[in-house]
């Protein structure tokens, strides 16, 4: 392989036991092993990772799902129960912001302390001190013990700790997510300088932006399992894709393989319409058509429908068609649906198609399908939102404008004085006497989203 | 931070069990890694011995006063209050029993505070371990070398003692011993302390057994008496079966050195002996201790 990899992992697993009694744990540990009385946990297993040198990998997954474990593994504070992993160069492992601090010591001492057990001599600790004081912005406090500093303190000390020595590979859980805006932003930047000068990064997080921004590849960890591994766009689509579904409950779609009789999407793909041009980056009002292969063994018995759901990266369904909703038949073993989309009326924004293969009644889902890339809809307009509705602008001034509304032109009771103030200050904004205030917050909410 | 020490860089990192080849090469390695780690270490016991002190008003003098007022209180309770005397002494040796005592107790305190604490060494850092990596070994080794300051500490008070006030005749070359001595003491009490800290974050019935432990080993071992026939009258038969006590040789040096050989009657052999004796304890305690943790310290962080 003509890469360097800066970290390699076969096979890797970690397991925890769980003992039933204490003396089981006696028993155990007296015979060497030999006379097991403890349940394994797997909190990891099978995990096999190639990071290339100066690569960034992203770890995502749910709570418990091992991230933290491969984390630890990696970065040596545990051992691994299977497998083997291999680091070239130093790794430095960020597993919690001051682990090791002692809070009746000041910053400077905790600085040589926490320093030193990273297993670095005095004099290059002298040498960073003044950088490390100097990230943390903390110059004025060095001197005061670590009790009295704030969260904030104590966090950016210990960042700036872990990252200060050039390690060849930096292993972070999370750690950063804690922080207010402009730690978390500090943060961010010192790792991507630490990419620019050549260094591989892991990373655990939960913020799928972090990772898609800061990494070039990941890692879905699902049950302490690969769950999927790729590039970190795809790999954070498909994990929001099943937080998605796990969020509304659906079962995912058993693979096709358990259930070889049932309906299943072939594939799907989305065309410039008319074309056989595929399409992932469109501009508004562009024509495409979705084309989705299906194969139903039994389409007697197992009548199927096809549909359609385009989610916004928040996983705001933005809409949704299907043939069961048109009226239209999904006919015969094999087959494909073509969706045309004249005039794609999204704004802005990177979009997941979803395509569902639904049965007869259009309740029951066989499959959801995501297409592998996303859409992603550049606008050049400056209209604001989810989507462009056709719209159309006409002015009259003096006479020519519209008579105003009865209700409007008589001022009524002072009960139905805010609702008609903010009816008012929604429209055009004329100046009504009563409700002067109502205009006011309008015009500047107006004036902020423009 | 994988310390640089421990792993070789690019080596893999495999689940096997280590063979018992590898254990021995780990267990060989952890002087050379507490060496590797003194910077660490000296922090360390600076910060624990200064933890101790700090607040206080006498501060570093503390060390010093605490062991005299230990002295004081032996002298008289055992010397003047309860009159214990050995037999046939001159005049000028009349505190023999206090010394006796107040030596043993020092070295015996040494050792005895040092396991005791040593046993929540990895316990008691369990976050650290389970976030930091890095050469754990130096965690009871930090506590034995606080305990070895507290013995210097009241070495000092001890010559002082003998310098300033006619009590006892203050030692002349036999003093030399004192240096081996507490390099064999660290050396003993280290493989000690590696032992109960291991056993104790993979058993927590451990610290029990060491506070018992602790106070059997006390008394089987003679900080409060004498063991010659002619102070407890019929040890003379059990005498084979109390040498085998590492501290047993450990204190009669100790002793030897610290109170000129005299009286006679209980320094009957030449220390060289004893220290001999208790240097192969110190290497075999030290190798033992070793092995434990390079066999148990993959579990550490599991069980901390």
């Amino acid at each position: 392989m003509a890469v360097e990899l800066a970290l390699q992992a076969e096979g890797l697993g970690k397991a925890y036991r769980r003992y039933a009694s204490n003396l089981g744990r006696l028993v155990e540990l007296a015979t060497l092993g030999r006379a097991e009385r403890s349940q394994p946990f797997w909190a990891l297993r099978g995990v096999d990772l190639e990071v290339a040198r100066g690569a960034a990998l992203g770890l995502v997954g749910a709570n418990g799902a091992g991230k933290s474990t491969l984390l630890r593994v990696l970065a040596g504070t545990t051992h691994p129960s299977e497998g083997r992993y291999r680091v070239a160069g130093r790794a430095a492992g960020l597993l919690e912001l001051g682990a090791g601090f002692h809070l009746d010591f000041t910053g400077r001492e905790n600085i040589a302390l926490a320093g030193m057990l990273l297993g670095h001599p005095r004099r290059e600790l002298r040498r960073k001190e003044a950088e490390i004081l100097a990230f943390a912005e903390l110059d004025e406090f060095a001197d005061q013990p670590v009790r009295t500093y704030s969260t904030g303190m104590g966090m950016r000390l210990g960042f700036a700790v872990a990252t200060a020595f050039d390690p060849d590979v930096l292993i972070v859980d999370e750690v950063f997510a804690v922080g207010d805006m402009y730690f978390q932003k500090k943060c961010v930047d010192r790792l991507l300088a630490f990419r620019a000068a050549g260094g591989t990064l892991l990373l655990c997080s939960h913020s799928l932006y972090d990772v898609r921004q800061m990494c070039d590849e990941a890692v879905w960890l699902d049950g302490g399992r690969v769950a999927a591994a790729g590039t970190s766009v795809d790999v954070t689509n498909e994990y929001a894709a099943f937080q998605r579904e796990h969020i509304e409950g659906l079962a995912r779609s058993a693979p096709a393989a358990a259930r070889p009789d049932a309906p299943r999407v072939v594939d799907a793909r989305l065309y410039a319409a008319g074309t056989d041009e595929e399409v992932d980056e469109v501009e508004p009002g562009r024509s495409v058509e979705l084309r989705v292969w299906y194969e139903n063994p039994t389409p007697e018995t197992t009548p199927v429908h096809v549909g359609l759901g385009v989610l916004r990266q928040d996983q705001t369904l933005c809409f949704g068609v299907g043939t069961h909703l048109d009226g239209v038949d999904v006919p015969g073993r094999t087959g494909c649906a073509v969706l045309s989309l004249p005039e794609l009326p999204l704004l802005s924004g990177t979009f997941q198609l979803l395509v569902v293969l639904f049965d007869g009644s259009g309740v029951h889902r066989y499959q959801e399908h995501l297409l592998a890339r996303p859409l992603v809809v550049r606008s050049r307009t400056k209209e604001l939102g989810l989507v462009r509705v056709p719209h159309a602008w006409s002015v009259r001034a003096g006479a020519d404008a519209p008579a105003l509304p009865a209700s409007s032109r008589s001022p009524t009771g002072s009960s139905t004085g805010s609702s008609t103030g903010s009816s008012t200050g929604s429209s055009t904004g004329s100046p009504g006497p009563a409700t002067g205030a109502a205009p006011q917050p309008a015009e500047g909410g107006g004036a902020g989203t423009s | 931070m994988s310390a640089p020490a421990r792993e070789p860089a690019g080596g893999w990192v495999a689940a096997e069990r280590p063979s018992p080849g590898a254990v021995l090469r780990d267990a060989l390695g952890a002087p050379a890694r507490c060496l590797a780690a003194r910077e660490l270490v000296a922090a360390s016991v600076r910060r624990e011995l200064a933890a101790r002190l700090s607040g206080t008003v006498l501060g570093k003098l503390w060390p010093l006063v605490q062991p005299l007022l230990v002295f004081a209180i032996y002298w008289f309770v055992f010397t003047r209050l309860l009159g214990f005397r050995m037999p046939s002494l001159p005049p000028e040796q009349g505190a023999a029993m206090g010394v006796w005592m107040f030596t043993g107790v020092l070295v015996w305190t040494a050792f005895g505070e040092a396991v005791s604490r040593a046993t929540h060494a990895f316990v008691e850092n369990g976050n650290l371990i389970r976030k930091v990596a890095f050469p754990v070994e130096v965690l009871p080794f930090n506590v034995v070398l606080a305990g070895t300051a507290t013995l210097v500490f009241g070495l000092a008070a001890f010559l002082l003692v003998c310098l300033v006030t006619p009590l006892w005749p203050a030692p002349g070359p036999a003093l030399a011993w004192v240096p081996v001595l507490l390099v064999l003491h660290v050396a003993f009490t280290t493989g000690v302390a590696w032992i109960v800290a291991a056993a104790h974050a993979l058993v927590r019935d451990t610290q029990h057994v060491v506070a018992a432990g602790i106070t059997v080993w006390m008394f089987v071992t003679p900080v409060f008496w004498v063991p010659s026939p002619e102070v407890v009258p019929g040890i003379a038969e059990w005498l084979p079966w109390l040498r085998l006590n590492p501290l047993h040789d450990a204190l009669y040096a100790w002793r030897h050195a610290l109170m000129s050989g005299e009286p006679a009657f209980a320094f009957p052999d030449p220390p060289a002996a004893a220290v001999a004796r208790f240097a192969a304890w110190s290497v075999a305690s030290l190798f033992a201790g070793a092995v434990v943790l390079a066999a148990a310290r993959r579990r550490f962080a599991d069980e901390v």
